[in-house]
């Protein structure tokens, strides 16, 4: 009975009060939305990733490969001496058809049948693939050497018949190709972008000679043991996993950096989620007291508002997960975008969506709220009767509580600075300076708008009644406007970290480029994804640039995933234009000198590695590392230095040119540089290159130095899209919870803005000094938020990014930075105040007066 | 209850000069569900400068709308107040409120202090609302703040007061412009008999001190006692009463 009166009781304050009843919903729902859209991204892409993994690998236990793919007369070899084992040699590549990339599998049917390739999910359903209705017709399709076999769910998707002729773009040549019929997964997503077709023609289709990318066996333990015994020292047999471990791996710190921010929202969420339960419970302070004078205890009052808080943050929990599904849809694109340019071609063209995610949603949006209910609730509850209808007895308490507040806030950034200067290598330690520098700072907050707005009253005494009335009621409602001001501006301070974080990312990327980037023309061959090896130039092609006018010197580049004692890591083979380096930043040489280090690297069994790779695994110059030869197998090498490189958070092998052809025998490029000695322009150049280089057989993609440059920042400028879109989102739970924030004090102090009116203040003059009291809280929430902001990219730079991807860098303001902070907060608080504005003016001065 | 029409009585005028407010032919209508009722009908009223002037009337007589027309807190649709000589109904909403400010002082039952503001800050909010030089403001406040006998309790907060000391500031908030009009409505209606006594004697002499002419509305009679003139409000009417008749009223 008591709690249905109770229940009633909260429900009629609501109804009187829609606007803050939805304004609360909304702040919760948004908050919730972006975790939940963040995690169902997260668990979409690596469901994608294991679900390819699945389709491309089947039951495959192992994988034998060599330093540069691996000869058919081994798989030969193979076959002939182990008649029994099961084993399918493999070609795996990259090809666009339109605009899409898919990846091609080349494959010998004849060997396939144990590895249930394509079949992920229903390893007992082995259904051949699904011909044209004409049988004899699709079986001549079939046998056609350039069949090709596609899910059924693409060709669906595309439109595609079996016999229908596909053009396949690879390394800028087009080739056509049959669609011989489709195959099904129990999952389609499995096979989403995936092509399978005989491995000869996709030998062809590659130019890869006799040589094929990979043997697929499945072992068991003693087959493994015997075949390790029997291998030559050339090949290689590592365990199928490894691989998509590796690959997994290279996206981790993104996929974290990315929670990381959704739980940056979060905090804000939280924060105003405090702030609105706190407004609707300290607005109902005079009816709590009435209720505990009548001989409700302070237990079943307690009760009763958290019981409110759960019903309206359930709601808004379920609500923030379904806009987060919807969310998800966008933030899908931008992260396989950068995924596919950064790490791998990755297609996810399914959203997963577990009830995990609704119980992980709920939990953290109804948690969160029930707690941030609960200190105000307690507060309430806990107060006698008669204080609690003493309005200045709250503010007087909130004001003796700031310092305090201030002073754990102050251990708590101090906690958070240690933390991140400590020097540990764990990512989620990072977040944890993180987040404790935020909080503490939050918890500070209020104290430090309390000084500045005092400070302002003392400066501004002649500033006019308006100015005096503002700072005045910025001060002396400081647990209501300390609270607003606090959640506004640490979402603008996050902003401003992320602006800073960016812009000296940008920037430090672009010097890198500047000096990397040492030749003013390159020369490749196209390749379908940014994030692949380039495919190899056509012999002799270094000689005949040479021999054009104009042309100072050529030096050349090939990149391919060498296997080392660390795993998998792309080694960029580089010859480049003098002795004096091929343009990469040393940060660390040894004991030795940078010349000394460049002439080792050239002469001696030796490379450099970047930077991420030195960070990961705790290298430096003078360490020595394994390297899997062509020549003779595993291999030492020494580390004459650690170069700087933002090209990849994997990490990278830098070798000369003559170290590599001793010890891989191999002498194709892929990259061609080319330096002009100021007789031609770049244009002109172009222009010759392309006459004379490029042919419809082996077109080349021939571009300036500036082109890359802008190109691999607009690839740069992608990779943040997400980042920007969640800052945005960040602002949009703030403003929501400013506006909140403000319309629930301004209702709440209607009644002496009534008196104020009655005393001779006009309508503008109301709405003047609300505007300029939301403008003086726009611009403490925009100062306040400049020396976080800073703080937070300070950990953002030095911290989290060295420990997420290996690269150190220095922090730079980005130009207007702090003018757009300050603007975007004072623009958020007086968007905010329009409408309490307008509705306070508006207000019939009689009856709230009357209104006892 | 007859309608509206039937209880609208015709147009009488007469002179205005010397007061501080002059209430002519004043006529309010408020809607209630479908029906439209007629709370003042052709109310004539005036209070001299320097005069003191209760208004008594049974509850939702009216007394409170008259309040509020005269001060320009309602817009005025039929009739004229002249306040201090000068019409209000022609003005705008701000001119309204500019005079309201300047002109006129208000003490409500419910004391209507600003909870966040200090006892000096809310005795200064009309002055700090037109200006006024700092030293002069300072200086008056500190005089009402003797007066009213809360001297050294200006930076303390409302709620920490009794009610009689809250209705204390009020009426210094009320005088501390000079206004030509104060108005009082049920000024010691929220205090025990000895408080209200207390305030009652503070806002007569104050007045009086002040020169400014006071609108008090009350149900009591004997705080309608202390008034120059007493006047009735009833069938949305106005109508003077004597000394003698008020003794023999019941109360209102």
């Amino acid at each position: 009975m008591l709690a249905r009166l109770l229940a009633r009781s909260s429900w009629h304050f609501y109804r009187r009060h829609p606007a803050q009843l939805l304004l609360s919903m909304l702040g919760i729902t948004l908050g919730v939305a972006i975790v939940t859209a963040v995690l169902i991204t997260n668990n979409s892409s690596q469901r994608a990733f294991a679900l390819s993994s699945e389709a491309l690998y089947g039951r495959t236990t192992h994988q034998l490969t060599g330093a540069l793919g691996v000869d058919q007369a081994s798989y030969v070899q193979l076959r002939k001496d182990w008649p029994n084992l099961p084993m399918a040699p493999v070609i795996q590549a990259h090809v666009a058809i339109g605009d899409e990339v898919f990846s091609i599998l080349g494959l010998d049917p004849f060997s396939e049948a144990a590895f249930e390739r394509m079949r992920p999910g229903s390893a007992a359903s082995t259904e051949p693939p699904r011909l044209a209705d004409d049988e004899g017709a699709a079986i001549r399709t079939l046998l056609r050497p350039d069949a090709l076999l596609i899910s059924d769910a693409s060709a669906a998707r595309h439109g595609w018949d079996s016999g229908q002729q596909l053009v396949l773009n690879i390394g800028g040549r087009q080739v056509e190709a049959t669609l011989a019929g489709t195959f099904s997964t129990s999952n389609p997503a499995a096979a989403t972008g995936l092509l399978s077709a005989d491995i000869g023609f996709v030998q062809d289709l590659l130019q890869r000679g006799d040589r094929i990318d990979r043997i697929d066996l499945i072992l068991s333990d003693a087959q493994h043991a015997a075949l390790l015994a029997y291998l030559p020292q050339t090949l290689e047999l590592n365990p199928a996993i490894s691989r998509q471990q590796t690959m997994q791996a290279m996206t981790r710190g993104f996929h974290i950096n990315l929670t990381a921010m959704s739980l940056l929202a979060l905090v804000v969420g939280v924060f105003l989620i405090h702030n609105t339960m706190t407004f609707a419970v300290v607005q109902r302070r005079e009816i709590f007291a009435i209720k505990r004078i009548t001989g409700i205890t302070a237990g079943t009052l307690l009760l009763s508002i958290l019981f409110e808080a759960l019903i309206i943050s359930l709601i808004g929990s379920l609500l923030g997960i379904a806009l987060g599904y919807a969310l998800a849809h966008v933030l899908i694109g931008l992260t396989t975008q950068t995924i596919n340019d950064l790490y791998f071609v990755l297609h996810v063209q399914q959203i997963w969506f577990s009830p995990w995610l609704v119980v992980a949603g709920l939990l953290l949006g109804v948690g969160s709220s029930v707690l941030a209910a609960s200190l105000s609730a307690l507060d309430a509850a806990g107060t006698s009767p008669i204080q609690a209808r003493q309005r200045s007895l709250i503010e007087q308490r909130t004001g003796r509580i700031l310092p305090i507040f201030a002073i754990i806030g102050l251990f708590m950034m101090t906690a958070g600075l240690v933390l991140a200067v400590l020097p540990l290598q764990s990512l989620i330690l990072g977040f944890g300076a993180l987040m404790l520098l935020i909080l503490g700072y939050g918890l500070a907050l209020p104290w430090m708008v309390r000084v500045l707005a005092r400070a302002g009253r003392k400066l501004s005494s002649r500033g006019g009644v308006s100015l005096s009335l503002a700072l005045g009621g910025i001060e002396r409602n400081i647990s209501r406007t300390g609270l607003a001001i606090a959640a506004l501006s640490i979402a603008v301070s996050a902003t401003f970290g992320v602006e800073i974080m960016i812009g000296s990312f940008r920037s430090t990327v672009d010097q890198w480029l500047g000096s990397t980037l040492q030749s003013d023309i390159y020369v490749s061959a196209p390749t379908a994804v940014s994030s692949e090896s380039a495919l190899m130039l056509p012999e002799g092609l270094a000689a005949k640039a040479r021999r054009i006018n104009g042309v100072a010197s050529v030096s050349s580049g090939r990149t391919l995933p060498v296997s080392t004692d660390v795993g998998n890591i792309d080694m960029l083979v580089v010859e480049p234009h003098d002795d004096r380096g091929a343009g990469f930043e040393l940060i660390d040489t040894g004991d030795a000198n940078a010349d000394s280090a460049w002439r080792r690297w050239a002469n001696e069994d030796a490379l450099m590695i970047s930077e991420p790779l030195a960070t990961r695994f705790r290298l430096s110059a003078g360490d020595r590392l394994q390297l899997f030869t062509q020549q003779q197998g595993m291999q030492w090498f020494s580390i004459t230095a650690v170069f700087r490189d933002f090209g990849s958070s994997h990490g990278k092998l830098l070798m000369a040119r003559s170290v590599y052809s001793r010890h891989w025998l191999d002498e194709r490029i892929a990259t061609l540089g080319i330096l002009l000695d100021g007789t031609v322009s770049d244009q002109q150049m172009l222009d010759s290159l392309r006459q004379r280089l490029s042919s419809r057989d082996n077109p080349l993609l021939i571009r300036s130095n500036t082109a890359i440059h802008s190109q691999s920042l607009a690839v740069f400028d992608r990779t943040f899209e997400v980042t920007r879109v969640l800052r945005w989102l960040t602002v949009g739970v703030a403003f929501i919870g400013i506006f909140s924030a403000l319309l629930a004090l301004h209702l709440e102090r209607a009644r002496e803005f009534a008196i104020i009116r009655a005393s001779g203040a006009t309508r503008l003059r109301i709405m003047r000094v609300v505007l300029l009291q939301t403008l003086i809280m726009g611009v403490f929430a925009g100062v306040l938020a400049l020396p976080l902001g800073w703080f937070m990219s300070e950990i953002l730079v030095k911290v989290i990014n060295v420990r997420s991807f290996g690269w150190s860098m220095q922090s730079l303001l980005p130009e207007g930075a702090i003018t757009e902070t300050l603007l975007l907060a004072c623009l958020s608080a007086l968007l905010a105040g329009i409408y309490p504005a307008w509705r306070l003016s508006r207000a019939n001065i009689a009856a709230q007066l009357r209104d006892d | 209850m007859g309608t509206p029409q039937a209880l609208c009585r015709p147009d009488v005028v007469k002179s205005r000069q010397g007061s501080a407010i002059a209430v002519r032919d004043l006529s309010h209508r408020v809607r209630s569900g479908t029906r439209e009722i007629c709370v003042l009908d052709q109310v004539d009223l005036d209070v001299a400068q320097g005069q003191s002037v209760a208004l008594i009337g049974r509850s939702g007589s009216g007394k409170s709308t008259l309040l509020n027309l005269i001060s320009g807190l309602e817009p005025i649709r039929r009739g004229e107040v002249w306040l201090d000589g000068e019409p209000i109904s022609p003005l705008s909403d701000s001119q309204r409120t500019l005079r309201r400010g300047r002109d006129i002082g208000f003490i409500y039952q419910a004391f209507n202090l600003i909870p966040t503001l200090s006892v000096g800050d809310n005795i200064l909010l009309p002055l700090a609302l037109t200006g006024t030089d700092t030293h002069e403001r300072d200086r008056r406040l500190s005089q009402l703040l003797d007066t009213i006998g809360l001297s050294g309790r200006g930076d303390d907060y409302p709620d920490r007061l009794s009610g009689g000391e809250q209705q204390r500031v009020a009426i210094a908030r009320a005088l501390i412009h000079r206004p030509a009009l104060i108005l009082a409505d049920e000024p010691t209606g929220n205090l025990d008999a000895q408080s209200g006594r207390q305030v009652l004697t503070l806002l007569t002499d104050l007045v009086e001190q002040e020169g400014s002419a006071l609108l008090l509305v009350t149900h009591s009679l004997e705080v309608a006692a202390v008034a120059d003139r007493v006047v009735v409000l009833e069938q949305a009417g106005v109508r003077p009463i004597r000394q003698d008749e008020l003794s023999h009223s019941s109360a209102w």
